[in-house]
């Protein structure tokens, strides 16, 4: 009925969180404090450990990807096993990991059954400790990698997100391919790799978190064996810049032949620590947050029938934040579908929001959250978020309170701030020689 | 991280040696049968309508998942209104007399609950994940719109430009999606899996307002629904309610479904298709499949394990051979899923290398298929696929909602819970001769499609090369 919606544009989207019955441990190990949630629900635990500075805007220019492939690199076998032996152990426990890579970090994951937690965290410490980095591996790493990036290449939607990126940042390092280029691939080295595994995965920027069935005294002992090697910080140290978006507005057009038109736009948010974060997030939650009694859900979808969805929200990168927003629409009616998207911002920022609509907003927001927190999984991204966004231990049981101190003219003037369509910077990925009215107003 | 695989290897591989078909719709027969579950007994009973209630205990948080399956899908739509069980699935949110179009999603949002609703070829499903004290408030706006949908006739047109938007994000945006359209084409001759659940295009454009009202006339009767409630609620609170909002539901007619069969194959199909927009291109093998609701489901769980066993990671045969041996392929995965009415499809698909050929591909793939056809698997690789997909059925009790969806998709398959509850007993019954057999039945080119994905423009062959 509705899109499951997925932001294209490839960041961390913190979510908000409301007051539940958790309780949060803080596990102190090798000079790092994990967050552990305790609950033997089902017998197994979710360990998400976080490098917040690791990643795709950390790559050297001339070496775009490297995080990523570093990152695939840890999953292709140990010093005592390669990647056939190290992939059996953790299949014949049942053993799951993944390690991915957004612009600002690296994430490591392990999810395990609580009776195998020992040969977890010992299959954890030898690849994070002794990656094998073959020769051969990281050519076949490389070749995926590639096939990725063809990939990507073929999807409008990718294509918008990533044009849109590169029109927002410009030469800042938040523009960087987080897969890289076909040139960049093949600059990067063995060796490239064992320094940023080596290098750059440093204790003062990593977060962890764990939940499930596991105690403090354990985890403590199995963290203290994964970490205490780890550098106290980074060799090459990082440093991006933060970065505003500039507030002229801005539009290109990216031709593409698909029969249906992909529009991304997007302006300055605000920063996840600022107060006026929650002010923001009830006027997100108004204008696109619903499927189809939001502004945009209802103009663009409901009254006219231009589109499946189109959704809003607000990304926060370390050091820089956005509202972004994302549509599909008829080829030959995407000019007016923009600009009803324009005017419905426009008719926002101008005249606010009635009581209806932030009660509404409000209800939604205090209510959805304990619903996210029904897995092992989704309490621990919100611990890593917790932590990355530094919101206190204590976030749980405040965050209602954050939310019922918003007013309806603080969120009237969040949305003046903030929907200016002449701000707006618009990226369409379509076929050529359509009718296009896409000048802002 | 997992749990997008898991709750996709779950959907698919609930799946049992033996078929036991309750009748739903007598509800002296079946009245009150119960599973064990680590967090509470799954509950089934009857309404006096017909409908079935599914209850599955989970108290983690104070919430409840609240899911509608009605046995109608794609599969059932008319010959030539192919989209009309999804273009329906849109319309349920457009609006009763007494809740007009916009209601539903203002009151459970409001009260901060998800929702959404799916159509798949055998059934269409509603859910709502909501604070457990906003339950009755749920079931009656479900009890309404299952009864009372306005169908007005503008806000059915335009709805229909939405799913054409749809269809055009889905489907013709994305070239794999167009072959994959094209090997369900190739792949059942007469089953109505052939048709593309979304609808082609033309005849999405040519449905009416009347259409979709005789669908749900016809279709959304409560003998032919099952209502799933997972989370921290007990059936003292939940039948009353069930009897309140569903039991008073009509019960007119059950329609008969009438499906048209496979009949059996012969021809090995091929498939190519050329896109301008390729970059990478795609090797791919279909075969048609038992599933538990068709063919010989006994075969259904060693074909869950000799998917994981030819394609299941990078310990699965075809990517030790193709991607790490002969470095042909970048990728390669292998799908199966015996959760279906009609027959499955078991599928084998593969990214080529940079300037390696379909031809290349296709035989390295037949000879692993060779192997799997004729040899055992090795007892330390069975053991260890077996611990494997034992452990799904534990971590799939983390969150409230992949329980309840392979409770509902086997009760609206009329398939028994017991797939579920007794999956790792089942899975560890499984012999090496067991999949050998699985295989051999099944990998049979006179039932599969081999199809190509490749860059650029279909050129007319010339001379004599065909």
């Amino acid at each position: 009925m509705k899109p499951i919606w997925w932001w294209a544009v490839p960041m961390v989207v913190l979510p908000v969180m409301a007051q539940a019955a958790i309780h949060i441990t803080p596990v102190k190990s090798a000079g790092v404090t994990a967050w552990l949630v305790e609950d033997a629900h089902i017998p197994a635990f979710h360990l998400t450990m976080t490098f917040t500075q690791a990643g795709s805007a950390s790559d050297p220019k001339d070496k775009q990807g490297l995080a990523n492939l570093a990152a695939s690199m840890l999953m292709e076998g140990t010093n005592k096993r390669d990647d056939e032996a190290f992939h059996q152990a953790l299949e014949s426990r049942a053993i799951s990991m993944d390690v991915s890579v957004s612009a600002d970090a690296l994430t490591i994951e392990m999810e395990s059954l609580s009776e195998h937690e020992e040969e977890a965290f010992g299959l954890l410490r030898e690849m994070l400790q002794q990656p094998r980095l073959a020769e051969a591996s990281l050519t076949q790493v490389k070749e995926r990698v590639a096939g990725q990036i063809r990939r990507l290449a073929e999807s409008p939607d990718a294509v918008a997100s990533q044009q849109w990126m590169k029109l927002a940042y410009g030469d800042h390092p938040y523009a960087q391919q987080r897969l890289g280029t076909p040139d960049s691939l093949s600059a990067i080295t063995v060796a490239d790799i064992g320094e940023f595994l080596q290098g750059q995965l440093a204790k003062d920027q990593v977060v962890v978190a764990a939940v499930g069935d596991i105690d403090a005294e354990k985890l403590k002992h199995r963290l203290h064996g994964l970490l205490a090697k780890l550098p106290d910080s980074q060799a090459r140290p990082i440093a991006i810049a933060p970065i505003e978006l500039k507030q002229s507005g801005s539009w290109q057009d990216v031709t593409m032949e698909v029969p249906q038109t992909i529009i991304h736009f997007g302006t300055q948010g605000v920063k996840r620590t600022d107060p006026r974060f929650y002010q923001a997030y009830v006027m997100n939650q108004i204008v696109g947050g619903a499927t189809m009694t939001s502004r945009l859900g209802s103009e663009v979808r409901e009254k006219r029938g231009l589109t499946y969805g189109i959704n809003t929200g607000l990304s926060t990168l370390s050091q820089s934040d956005l509202w972004v927003g994302a549509f599909a629409t008829r080829a030959d009616q995407a000019g007016t579908a923009m600009k009803v998207v324009q005017e419905t911002l426009g008719t926002m920022a101008e005249k606010g929001v009635t009581q209806t609509e932030f009660d509404q907003a409000m209800g939604y927001i205090l209510g959805s959250f304990p619903l996210m927190l029904d897995s092992n999984a989704g309490i621990a991204n919100y611990l890593i978020a917790m932590q990355v966004n530094h919101l206190g231990i204590d976030y749980f049981d405040k965050r209602d309170d954050y939310f019922h101190q918003v007013t309806l003219s603080q969120v009237n003037a969040m949305a003046k701030q903030m929907l200016d369509p002449n701000h707006l910077i618009v990226v369409k990925v379509g076929p050529k020689g359509q009718a296009s009215d896409k000048k802002v107003p | 991280m997992k749990r997008k695989i898991l709750i996709a290897v779950l959907a698919v591989a609930i799946a049992g040696a033996i078929l036991f078909f309750v009748h739903p719709f007598d509800a002296s027969r079946a009245p009150h049968k119960k599973h064990a579950s680590s967090s509470g007994e799954i509950v089934s009973f009857h309404l006096q309508n017909g409908m079935e209630v599914v209850l599955v205990p989970n108290h983690r948080i104070p919430a409840i998942s609240h899911t509608l399956w009605v046995k109608a899908g794609a599969a059932d739509d008319p010959a030539g209104k192919s989209g009309l069980a999804h273009y329906l699935e849109h319309l349920m949110f457009k609006g009763t007399p007494t809740h007009p179009s916009g209601d539903y999603e203002s009151i459970v949002e409001g009260f901060g609950g998800e929702f959404n609703a799916f159509t798949g070829s055998d059934y269409t499903g509603y859910y709502v994940t909501i604070a457990k004290e906003h339950l009755e408030q749920v079931m009656a706006l479900e009890s309404d719109r299952m009864q009372h949908l306005s169908m007005e006739t503008d806000t059915l047109l335009k709805e229909r430009d939405v799913i054409i938007e749809e269809r055009k994000s889905r489907v013709d945006n994305q070239p794999r999606a167009l072959l994959s359209e094209a090997v369900d084409a190739a792949l059942f001759r007469a089953h109505p899996y052939r048709t593309p659940i979304i609808g082609w295009l033309h005849e999405m454009q040519q449905l009416t307002p009347d259409d979709a009202r005789a669908f749900y006339r016809l279709h959304y009767q409560p003998a032919h629904m099952v209502l799933v409630v997972a989370g921290d609620i007990d059936q003292a609170t939940l039948a009353p309610l069930a009897e309140k909002y569903y039991g008073a539901i009509k019960a007119p007619k059950v329609p008969v479904r009438n499906w048209s069969e496979e009949p059996p194959q012969r021809a090995e199909r091929v498939v190519r298709m050329h896109h301008p927009l390729v970059q990478q291109p795609v090797w791919l093998r279909t075969y048609m499949a038992p599933s538990l609701g068709s063919g010989d489901n006994k075969k259904a769980l060693p074909l869950e394990l000799l998917a994981q066993w030819l394609g299941g990671g990078k310990t699965s045969l075809l990517y030790r051979e193709l991607v790490v041996n002969q470095k042909i392929a970048t990728a390669v995965s292998v799908n199966y899923s015996s959760l279906s009415r009609g027959p499955a499809r078991f599928t084998i698909a593969v990214s080529p290398a940079p300037d390696v050929s379909g031809a290349v591909v296709q035989k390295a793939v037949n000879q692993q298929l060779t192997i799997v056809r004729h040899q055992q698997i090795a007892p330390g690789d069975l053991e260890r696929i077996k611990t494997l997909l034992k452990a799904e059925a534990i971590y799939a009790r983390d969150g409230l909602e992949p329980v309840a969806q392979v409770v509902g998709v086997l009760r609206v398959l009329d398939l028994d819970v017991g797939y579920f509850t007794q999956w790792p007993s089942r899975i560890e019954a499984v012999t090496a001769d067991a999949i050998r057999d699985a295989a051999k039945s099944t990998l049979r080119p006179e039932q599969s499609v081999t199809a190509q994905l490749l860059a650029g423009h279909s050129k007319p062959k010339t001379g004599a090369s065909q």
